[in-house]
């Protein structure tokens, strides 16, 4: 794992005793991360923002449990996972995948429609539509957060071994919503 | 390696965690199986252009990050604390109210040795005993403890 930044280790500590300018600058430098990592599980901005703020509270209640000597932007991008995970799942919903408003346009839609008339983007966004909140949360933390195994299952709240499970089936659906991969029927 | 075996091994495959050994006996099934070569190369052309796709994330926008701040600086944002203190508070209220019905004097003679019933006040040798006590209080840090020390008239 990285070592933390000497300015996050001085911040988190100052934050520790008190100082809420520290804590504000702290969460205001890793803002950006929090939220793309909630945007990119659950598909679109408002709901990214609910989940942003809600990682932010957390982060500010559980501040006192956060060690220095660990960066602060993977544990922070930790918690965002978890609550862009119960943000999707109190909503029960399928997440919409568009990080841009062509991809609302796409959910829902049959991927392999889309992908017949050759529009990759809204295809993806189809294929992402189709995967669990829980399927999409792991592949965004194995493929795109850079985090191992072990962190993506803390960060999800689960077994390691489930999070293999999810991040297996996201890829099949995914090259099957894509088309590098036959349906199989049972 | 059947391609059942495969299957077993896709969740590990998938997040890169298959020992050396597995990974041997995968790439030595995938040199003479071409349902899964083509299977293993499907799935990562899957996994690079949704990687791709997602890389363009958006971000926060200054506006956005203000209401974010703002509910951080809203009371409600703090209800852990918030609601700390009040248990603490209703806590010691209840603890209060023991203690001042344990220390209630009985009715009785009254100072001027009258017996009308009425609650006057304790008889000094009664309460000599306890001229002040405290009420001591634990906080999650435990560098910081609460103590309130009362005198005879429960006064702070």
């Amino acid at each position: 794992m990285a070592e933390p930044s000497p300015e996050d280790r001085d911040l988190v500590l100052r934050a520790q005793a008190g100082d809420r300018g520290a804590l504000g600058e702290l969460l205001g430098r890793h803002r950006q991360r929090a939220f793309r990592v909630s945007a990119r599980i659950l598909g679109n901005r408002e709901d990214a923002l609910d989940a942003t703020q809600e990682a932010m509270l957390r982060a500010c209640k559980y501040l006192g449990g956060v060690r220095p000597e660990r960066p602060f932007g993977a544990w922070l991008s930790a918690v965002a996972v978890r609550a862009a995970l119960d943000l999707a799942r109190r909503r029960a919903a399928r997440t919409a995948v568009a990080l841009e408003p062509e991809r609302v346009a796409g959910a829902g839609a049959d991927p392999a429609e889309l992908a017949a008339r050759g529009d990759l983007t809204r295809t993806i966004g189809a294929a992402l539509d189709r995967l669990s909140p829980a399927q999409r949360a792991a592949f965004v933390c194995k493929e795109l957060e850079g985090m191992d195994t072990a962190e993506t299952a803390r960060a999800m709240g689960c077994l390691r071994s489930t999070v293999r499970w999810h991040l297996f089936e996201a890829k099949k659906h995914l090259a099957r919503g894509l088309g590098h991969l036959r349906e199989e029927r049972p | 390696m059947s391609c059942q075996r495969f299957e077993r091994l896709g969740p590990a495959w998938a997040a890169g965690d298959l020992s050396a050994r597995q990974r041997a006996r995968l790439e030595r099934h995938l040199a003479e199986c071409a349902d899964c070569r083509a299977r293993v190369a499907a799935l990562q052309a899957a996994t690079a252009e949704t990687r791709q796709s997602l890389a363009q994330a958006p971000e926060l926008s200054a506006e956005e990050w203000r209401r974010v701040q703002a509910a951080l600086e809203a009371p409600a944002a703090r209800p852990a604390r918030v609601w700390a203190w009040a248990g603490l508070a209703a806590a010691a209220a209840a603890l209060l109210l023991a203690l001042g019905l344990w220390f209630l004097p009985n009715p009785g003679p009254a100072a001027d040795g009258g017996d009308d019933g009425r609650l006057g006040p304790a008889p000094a040798e009664r309460v000599a005993a306890v001229d002040r006590f405290e009420l001591r209080f634990a906080t999650s840090d435990p560098k910081v403890k609460i103590v309130w020390v009362f005198d005879r008239n429960f006064k702070l």
